[in-house]
């Protein structure tokens, strides 16, 4: 009985929340440590010290400019898809749309807040990717630069769009019902969301695994 | 007259200590000199408080004796021959004598006093008016105001004071001549400003002021509304009242029929400013007044002075209207659903009948609000209601907010008459609005709209910055050496060069 009251819609929502936060929390900190372990290792083999912003312009890879398009437009839509889960609805948060009712109640409130936070998204990822040479590991634009992708990889990314998409649609729902909740749409935008995440993050994670073997 | 009999008593204990030092020797064993020893050369000190008890006693057990010792001990004040009274007249600086009641005025007293110093006495002066319908003297001064002997300029022999009791005429009641004199008194001598003759301005011997009083002055005459009225509504007489004197002032309003002749009146005690008579406050118009047309003047005066009739000829208003007795019922609302969103049409309607035989138009006025918001005006029309019940209907009105959502709503219809209960308003409590927000449903094409722009705009962003960034090509560029060959050392390219073999080694791994 405990047990069955554990798995709530409440604990399975704050869980995957969680999951969430420490899905891309842990990328960051392994994206960071994959690049320096490879400065380690050339700096071994080379018997020297190598200046790092050599070392990432050599270890840079084209991933091709569709591709990379499509991962602009997945990690925009990964944030966006978070914003509507989280903000669209008060949940965690002090604040949410709702509350800017005459927003709420507008015909263009949703596409207007969506809009809002992708370009904010854009903005941080564009001010990422003014980081000095040396810091290039924390420029978002050219995270999937440092890794080899398969083509496999590379669909699956592509893919997290319709799933991001999906997820998103289901938040705008919950909005729409909004006094009213439903909790198969909001577990599920949540599982979506989770899925594009750990797709977008897929290669740090394989890189390390097989670093570690 | 006590005084002087204090002085001489004390003179009279100083003879007595001299006679007592200088005296005879006593054998009288009294116990103030008693103990003294060998140290006052054989004399007894007399103890004042002795003495004056042993007049005390005498005044109480031996009249005649202390009358007899009065008159031993008596002396005439004046000590010389030579003493003359003090010249004591009138001054008045203004030139004008003719004074409003609240005019200052600043009348003064100027004193010459000829004797020596040592002659000199202290005089009591008294301010005395006779003022309009008077045929005495009134003392204005409860107190006598006192000149010292020791105050006079000491090359001139004069001094003055400013009759500080009279700062203007304020206090009479009745305007006209009031005379002013100063009586004088040196403890022996009473004489007034009034004896001396021949006097010229700035002094007087008697100071004669024409006292006049400001008439009050209306204005700004207003009667509000204007034009046509219902004998219930809020009719206001406005008018503005002036004094220069500042008097309380009693304010009548008249008001008249058609044919001049006056119905009502009402009495105001008022300071100068606004003046407002409330028709509804005072009661002025009945229901059976609806359709005549009122006249109106004021009279008023400030206590002396008054005006029968301002202005001459009275000025119109109210005019009142006839208007209809409404029989007003069955307020009441339906909505498009039963949900009550915010976003709802909403159709209110009232049934409303005229009790009397006339049709008029009458105005509907339907407002809402939601819990402590206020009262917002949602439509009105005018419908002719006549004996016959008519019902007035709001359609499709959208009276409500996204921020009502949630909140209980209330809607009232005011109307242009009054109904039968006196009132001119119905109200009523509505439903709990539905909490909802958004007034679209996800399959709703507004929101496929929505969702497809803002996926489009996000995608086509990536595109964008892509585009912008260069970030696959520049990755390929670099990767292929050309980005590093441009100007780079030997040495660097060297390093550059191993670093590459390191990481295909790395990558063939």
């Amino acid at each position: 009985m405990d047990l069955y009251a554990a798995f709530n819609e409440a604990n399975l929502f704050a869980a995957g929340t969680i999951l969430l936060v420490i899905l891309l929390a842990l990328a960051v900190l392994l994206h960071v440590k994959n690049i320096y372990s490879v400065h380690r290792l050339m700096t071994l083999l080379q018997k020297k010290t190598v200046d790092r912003s050599h070392l990432y312009a050599e270890m840079t890879v084209s991933q091709g400019s569709n591709f990379t398009a499509l991962a602009f437009a997945s990690w925009i839509m990964l944030f966006v898809a978070i914003a509507y889960l989280y903000l669209l609805v008060p949940t965690y948060l002090p604040y949410s749309y709702m509350q800017i009712a005459s927003l709420a109640s507008n015909q263009l409130g949703f596409a207007i807040m969506g809009i809002a936070m992708g370009l904010l998204a854009a903005a941080i990822i564009l001010f990422l990717d003014k980081l000095p040479e040396d810091r290039r590991e924390l420029r978002l634009t050219e995270i999937y630069s440092f890794y080899n992708i398969s083509k496999t990889a590379k669909k699956l990314i592509a893919l997290t769009l319709i799933a991001l998409a999906a997820s998103i649609v289901l938040s705008a729902y919950l909005g729409t019902i909004y006094p009213e909740e439903a909790n198969a749409a909001k577990l599920g935008s949540l599982l979506l969301l989770l899925l594009s995440a750990g797709i977008l993050v897929l290669p740090i994670y394989k890189e390390t695994l097989e670093a570690m073997r | 007259m006590n005084k002087k009999l204090i002085c001489l008593l004390v003179i009279f204990c100083m003879l007595l200590s001299v006679q007592n030092v200088v005296g005879p020797e006593t054998t009288s064993a009294g116990s103030s000199g008693g103990s003294g020893g060998g140290g006052g050369g054989g004399s007894k000190q007399v103890d004042i408080d002795r003495l004056l008890k042993a007049v005390e006693d005498g005044k109480k057990n031996k009249p005649e004796k202390f009358e007899e010792l009065k008159t031993l001990l008596w002396k005439d004040p004046i000590t010389s021959e030579n003493y003359t009274l003090p010249t004591v007249l009138l001054y008045y600086g203004g030139n004008n004598t003719t004074v409003s009641r609240t005019e200052p005025v600043e009348v003064m007293t100027v004193i010459k006093n000829n004797n020596l110093p040592e002659m000199r006495r202290m005089l009591d002066l008294y301010l005395e008016a006779k003022e309009p319908g008077s045929d005495e003297y009134r003392r204005l001064n409860l107190f006598p105001n006192k000149i010292q002997a020791n105050e006079y300029n000491a090359k001139t022999n004069i001094t003055q004071r400013i009759w500080n009791d009279l700062p203007s005429f304020a206090y009479l009641k009745e305007v006209g001549e009031v005379r002013l004199r100063v009586n004088a008194s040196d403890g022996v001598n009473k004489w007034s400003t009034a004896s001396y003759k021949d006097l010229e301005p700035p002094f007087y011997s008697e100071l004669v002021f024409n006292v006049t009083n400001s008439l009050p002055r209306m204005s700004q005459f207003n009667v509000t509304p204007g034009g046509l009225v219902r004998y219930n509504d809020p009719i206001e007489y406005k008018a503005n009242i002036e004094d220069e004197d500042g008097d309380m002032l009693n304010v009548t309003l008249h008001i008249l029929d058609e044919n001049g002749n006056e119905i009502r009146n009402e009495t105001l005690n008022t300071n100068p400013g606004p003046v407002s008579f409330k028709a509804n406050e005072y009661g002025f118009f009945k229901e059976d007044d609806a359709g005549k047309n009122f006249t109106y003047y004021y009279s008023y005066d400030d206590g002396i002075n008054s005006t029968a009739r301002d202005p001459e000829e009275p000025l119109t208003g109210p005019n009142l209207r006839k208007g209809a007795k409404l029989a007003v019922d069955r307020l009441g609302f339906v909505s498009a659903s039963e949900n009550y969103y915010w976003w709802d049409r909403y159709g209110f309607s009232v049934r409303a009948k005229n009790l009397n035989p006339e049709e008029y138009d009458v105005s509907f006025t339907l407002s809402t609000r939601t819990e402590d918001g206020e009262w917002t005006t949602v439509e009105s029309k005018t419908e002719k209601i006549g004996i016959n019940p008519v019902v007035v209907y709001f359609n499709q009105t959208t009276p409500f907010l996204v921020n009502d959502a949630g909140k209980t709503f209330y809607y009232r219809i005011r109307y242009s008459e009054n109904d039968q209960s006196g009132r001119d308003s119905l109200e009523r409590q509505g439903e709990v609005l539905n909490s909802k927000i958004v007034p679209y449903r996800i399959y709703d094409g507004i929101m496929v709209f929505n969702l497809f722009l803002m996926l489009a705009v996000l995608a086509l962003l990536g595109f964008f910055m892509e585009r912008n960034l260069q970030k696959g090509v520049e990755a390929h560029e670099s990767a292929s050496g050309r980005g590093a060959g441009n100007g780079a050392s030997v040495s660097r390219i060297s390093e550059i060069n191993s670093a590459k073999s390191v990481i295909k080694m790395l990558r063939r791994k």
